[in-house]
């Protein structure tokens, strides 16, 4: 617990000192949630998912990654904020592997999980079960979604069992896309498990102590 | 200059049309040529647009939007696209002679229609390609 | 370039009314509507600048029932007759299966029709067709204005100014009064139906 409190304290200053010693860009506009946060550290993050909802170019997929990656450091220590980063990453490393064969709803998925990540991150006062709330509805969206796309997988497993003629004509048009969906789910799920232990590690605490 | 397509290659474009976009969707999306002729159309079963007359506006507007680009000195304006508060109206051109458009509404992502209406736009020119090559 | 649709056992056939404006290329269209408002499901669709000329078209859609076995949808399209209007003219002109060309029978406009059937021939062109091979039928209309002492060119002579070589079916009409506008529609649909089933075989 104390370090904890260290952790917090440590992320404020560093916090503050960005804020600081930031380079000077255009001052955005203080609107009343984010009075105090000078540089919005999603700004980046919100013009790559604006160009991906207008076109998914193999560049936009990059810049998300790219922004998952700085930003899963920058809040390495926000256990929510973190995971809902993962959870962005994940997604649009699926959208990434994808492009067109990507299930529509991944895209909902992005738009939503960015929209409460920009909330958590600029709504100042969020308690810490706020927080686990929003994150545990986009888990439960993650598992909807999960659920949707695992039916496909049965089916290409069934493909490999029948004759090699038929499986040879399978395999030219259906295999690249299954493996490649195959490899992001796995790694999607590689990626979650952990994350989906810890939250469910902490949302059994948090009801103990109740 | 009459052509007509095998009842082959029509059940084909239906199929890439249900498959690829109303199964993904999309409300409504047909198939015309630049006359203004529906070539294929899908829907999802829940609306009943009269396609005829969107079809012959569609070519009038794509028409014009295309002479315009002309005067300005552009080939062809890539994107044609129009935004509505729910449903939206998005055209493709395939070769010269006809146009795929969609009709879908904002739960849709226009990048993801756009990438979905590019590889339609690719299925489709090929079966087209054999009124050429039969 | 009628589109046929097997799978359908549909034909979609484009006829269009050209002419010089203010002909009354639309009102023969809004005749058709009224006249036959129970056959015709949809809207007639129409883009008209406020002084309610005609911009770009006019659309009228409307199903004849099956031959050989086909079902066939008329689309009946009018161009805009402002000479200003020429590359929207020229667009609605694509792929157009069968013309009426509507003839303004007063006199002050004996001129624009001729000018007008020259911009027709050359439209056509435009698209590799010859005003002499596709389905063409002309109207003359506005024959009702003579009751009101209107001076009008007379059938000799616009049969001299604008048939002599193409030698097609012409027709005196009047589209506000309804006069032979069914007539003038019924033989460009069989002309331009017996047209493209020969086309077919």
């Amino acid at each position: 617990m104390p370090q904890n409190t260290d952790d917090a304290l440590v992320n404020e200053i560093d916090g503050r000192l960005d804020d600081l010693f930031a380079e000077d860009k255009t001052p955005k506009k203080a609107d009343e949630e984010s009075s105090d946060i000078k540089e919005y550290p999603l700004k980046e993050l919100k013009a790559v998912i604006l160009s991906i909802d207008w076109e998914i170019t193999d560049d936009a997929m990059k810049r998300l990654a790219d922004q998952v990656v700085g930003l899963k450091k920058r809040y390495k220590d926000d256990r929510i904020v973190f995971m809902l980063i993962q959870l962005l990453g994940s997604i649009g490393e699926h959208i990434r592997i994808n492009k067109g064969k990507s299930h529509p709803d991944s895209f909902k998925f992005l738009n939503s999980l960015f929209k409460k990540l920009d909330k958590v991150v600029r709504t100042k006062g969020l308690t810490e079960s706020e927080k686990k709330k929003i994150l545990s509805v986009e888990v439960n969206k993650y598992k909807v979604l999960k659920d949707k796309l695992l039916p496909r997988k049965p089916v290409a497993e069934k493909g490999k069992q029948v004759k090699p003629a038929a499986k040879a004509k399978a395999e030219k048009a259906d295999v690249l896309p299954i493996e490649a969906f195959a490899n992001a789910m796995d790694q999607i799920r590689q990626l979650i498990r952990s994350e989906f232990k810890a939250l469910r590690d902490e949302l059994r605490s948090g009801k103990e102590r109740k | 200059m009459s052509y007509t397509l095998g009842q082959e290659q029509l059940d084909r474009m239906e199929d890439i049309l249900q498959e690829h976009l109303v199964d993904i969707g999309v409300r409504c999306v047909f198939l015309i040529d630049m006359a203004g002729n529906i070539i294929a159309n899908k829907d999802n079963g829940k609306i009943k647009h009269d396609v005829y007359s969107l079809a012959a506006l569609a070519a009038g507007n794509f028409g014009a939007v295309s002479a315009m680009a002309k005067i300005i000195g552009e080939g062809e304006f890539s994107l044609l696209f129009h935004k509505g508060k729910k449903e939206n109206i998005h055209f493709n051109k395939i070769e010269a002679d006809f146009l795929l458009i969609t009709i879908f509404s904002n739960e849709i992502s226009l990048g993801f229609l756009r990438l979905k209406v590019g590889e339609v736009a690719e299925m489709i020119k090929k079966v087209l390609s054999e009124i050429n090559t039969p | 370039m009628a589109f046929i649709n097997p799978k359908k056992k549909e034909v979609q056939v484009k006829i269009v009314y050209y002419g010089p404006g203010r002909g009354g290329k639309t009102t023969n269209l809004e005749f058709i509507y009224k006249k036959f408002s129970n056959r015709v499901k949809t809207e007639m669709v129409t883009i008209k600048t406020h002084g309610d000329r005609t911009l770009f078209f006019d659309f009228l859609p409307f199903d004849i029932g099956k031959v050989n076995g086909y079902d066939v949808k008329i689309q009946l399209y009018t161009v805009p007759g402002q000479v200003k209007y020429n590359a929207t003219r020229r667009l609605v002109l694509r792929g157009v299966d069968g013309i009426v060309f509507v003839a303004d029978s007063m006199m002050v406009r004996r001129e624009k029709n001729i000018l007008s059937i020259k911009n027709l021939q050359e439209d056509l062109a435009n698209y590799k067709k010859s005003i002499f091979k596709i389905p063409l039928v002309l109207q003359y209309n506005k024959v009702d204005l003579s009751e009101q002492g209107i001076p009008l060119t007379s059938v000799e002579t616009l049969q001299k100014d604008l048939n002599s070589q193409l030698k097609t079916s012409a027709f005196e009409a009047s589209a506000l009064k309804g006069t032979n506008v069914v007539t003038t529609m019924k033989k460009i649909i069989s002309m331009t139906i017996a047209t493209i089933v020969k086309e077919l075989k």
